[in-house]
């Protein structure tokens, strides 16, 4: 199998990204003097926003420049690409009334103010990189709350809006591709030792009959009464079983004729096909990722993971200016055929 | 597997929790866990909706609650009542933890199964550092008392809860001082 553990990815690769496609760490933090963002005045909006705001700027030798979005003037499609790259959460992309984002450059840090707290500073990785992204998360963190009051207790740590996030207020999640393992119907059976460690998985996209493109999301449930680093641990724990289990069974599953047929016919469709729907090509980009990752296909997993999110309808809009859903279609589908030609 | 909310499509979402020593099985499809709230991933879990939640667990903590903490108290800081706290599963602000602490506390214990933050604390914020400071000490004369107690010596018991409740008086102020 050309996966083997000895054999480390080059400097700068992401880690494990047959199977992991990105990591990401959120930590929630309100400021002491002003109400929740629920209860809070349009006016307390406002100044939450010009407090965080100054923070940053006097913050920016530790985190770097970060570019001011005022959500209410940003373009709807361009709100909703960000949710569809996981820069923003879903909620916040269609928040009403809406707030502001601050935003690194490469994406990597952003923090998005009164969403369901005043703060939630997030750091976006690709691969398995949860020491890295809690490291970006943290160093952001700290730096802000230099400048800032944040609402701290000391039994029940970060206070937040919603009381089942409290303690370190920390999310650490990573997006995993696990079609073998979904297909064998292990995903399920993988919960119980998830549930001991504090975790939780979940199918990342689709409401249809299975988790779209067998893409789930693994993070971490509890907050109140382990250490960040504990949390993390267990998450990069499981996380490597995980994957290796994953791999393990596309092994398997590449030796039978009928999972190579396919990773093949899906290869084909994709390469040929005029008109594709987002579920569609995210199931058939699955297959080739799948076939990829092992080998089997001419294609780098690292090309097939891009797809799958520029395939997303926003993202897609913008990038080929297909509006209408039959535009997409084409468009999407003219997007595949360049990628894997 | 099939989700067990809508009986129809594919469980995609599975979760499984331990309260009170009482293990409980969730699986729900993607829609299902989508329309109870999963879908933020910082909510909370669709079997933990949280007004449910709090109706149930907040209702029986109320039943024991002090008189002085009735339904239609407001905190001092932001006007949120319990009532309105247990509707939305939402916390007013900061201050509402410190108001409704006694009601919310066994609450917090049954979601989080803990009530002892272990994790980073704020870096610049020397009022965090003289609480804890504070608590070690109490924590120290408690333990000091109990001693004393169990040697018969009233004289330095009665000393040291004199010094307790000084402590504590200190503490009562500061812990209120932003909702005021």
């Amino acid at each position: 199998m050309p996966h083997d553990k000895t054999n480390q990815p080059p400097a700068g690769a992401p880690h494990e990204d047959d199977v992991v496609l990105s990591t990401r760490v959120r930590l929630a933090r309100n400021l002491r003097d002003f109400p929740f963002p629920a209860r809070l005045s349009a006016e307390g909006r406002q100044k939450v926003a010009a407090q965080v705001r100054a923070a940053a700027a006097a913050a920016e030798d530790a985190i770097g420049p970060l570019q001011w979005i005022d959500m209410a003037r940003l373009p709807r499609v361009k709100a909703i690409s960000m949710a569809e790259r996981r820069v923003i959460s879903a909620e916040f992309a269609c928040q009403s009334p809406q707030s502001a984002l601050l935003l690194r450059n490469d994406e990597a840090l952003s923090i998005m103010l009164c969403e369901e707290d005043h703060l939630r500073i997030q750091a976006l990785c690709p691969g398995l990189a949860l020491s890295a992204a809690f490291a970006l998360a943290d160093a952001a963190d700290t730096a802000l709350g230099k400048h800032l009051a944040y609402a701290f207790d000391d039994h029940l740590g970060y206070l937040t809006q919603c009381p089942t996030n409290l303690g370190t207020a920390m999310r650490a999640s990573v997006l995993l591709h696990l079609p073998a393992l979904a297909a064998l119907g292990r995903v399920a059976r993988l919960s119980e030792s998830i549930s001991k460690l504090g975790l939780t998985i979940r199918g990342a996209f689709g409401e249809g009959s299975d988790a779209e493109g067998a893409l789930f999301q693994l993070s971490n449930q509890v907050t109140l009464g382990i250490t960040e680093s504990q949390a993390l641990e267990n998450l990069q724990a499981l996380t490597l079983q995980i994957a290796e289990q994953e791999r393990r069974a596309r092994a398997d599953a590449l030796k039978d004729p009928q999972w190579e047929n396919k990773v093949w016919r899906a290869y084909g469709i994709l390469k040929y096909a005029r008109f594709l729907e987002s579920g569609d090509a995210l199931k058939l980009l699955s297959y080739v990722r799948m076939g990829a990752a092992g080998g089997l296909l001419p294609v780098s997993p690292a090309v097939v993971s891009t797809l799958m999110t520029a395939l997303q309808p926003a993202t897609l809009a913008l990038s080929r200016a297909a509006d209408d859903p039959a535009t997409r279609d084409l468009a999407r589908a003219e997007m595949i055929r360049e990628a894997l030609s | 597997m099939q989700c067990q909310q809508c009986k129809q499509r594919e469980a995609t979402t599975h979760i499984q929790r331990v309260v009170n020593g009482q293990a409980e099985e969730f699986h729900l499809c993607a829609a299902c866990a989508r329309e109870s709230g999963l879908i933020n991933e910082f909510a909370a879990p669709p079997f933990f909706n949280l007004s449910d939640l709090f109706s149930g667990f907040l209702g029986s903590s109320l039943r024991q609650a002090p008189a002085a903490l009735a339904p239609a108290q407001r905190c001092g800081f932001c006007g949120s009542t319990l009532h309105e706290i247990t509707q939305s599963g939402r916390v007013g602000c900061a201050a509402c933890y410190n108001t409704f602490r006694e009601v919310l506390e066994p609450t917090l214990a049954r979601i989080h199964g803990a009530l002892e933050h272990a994790g980073k604390t704020p870096a610049a914020d020397p009022a965090v550092h003289a609480r804890k400071q504070k608590e070690q000490a109490l924590a120290a004369l408690r333990e000091q008392i109990a001693q004393a107690v169990q040697s018969e010596d009233y004289e330095e018991a009665a000393r040291l809860r004199d010094e307790i409740r000084r402590l504590e008086g200190t503490q009562e102020e500061g812990g209120n001082d932003h909702a005021a």
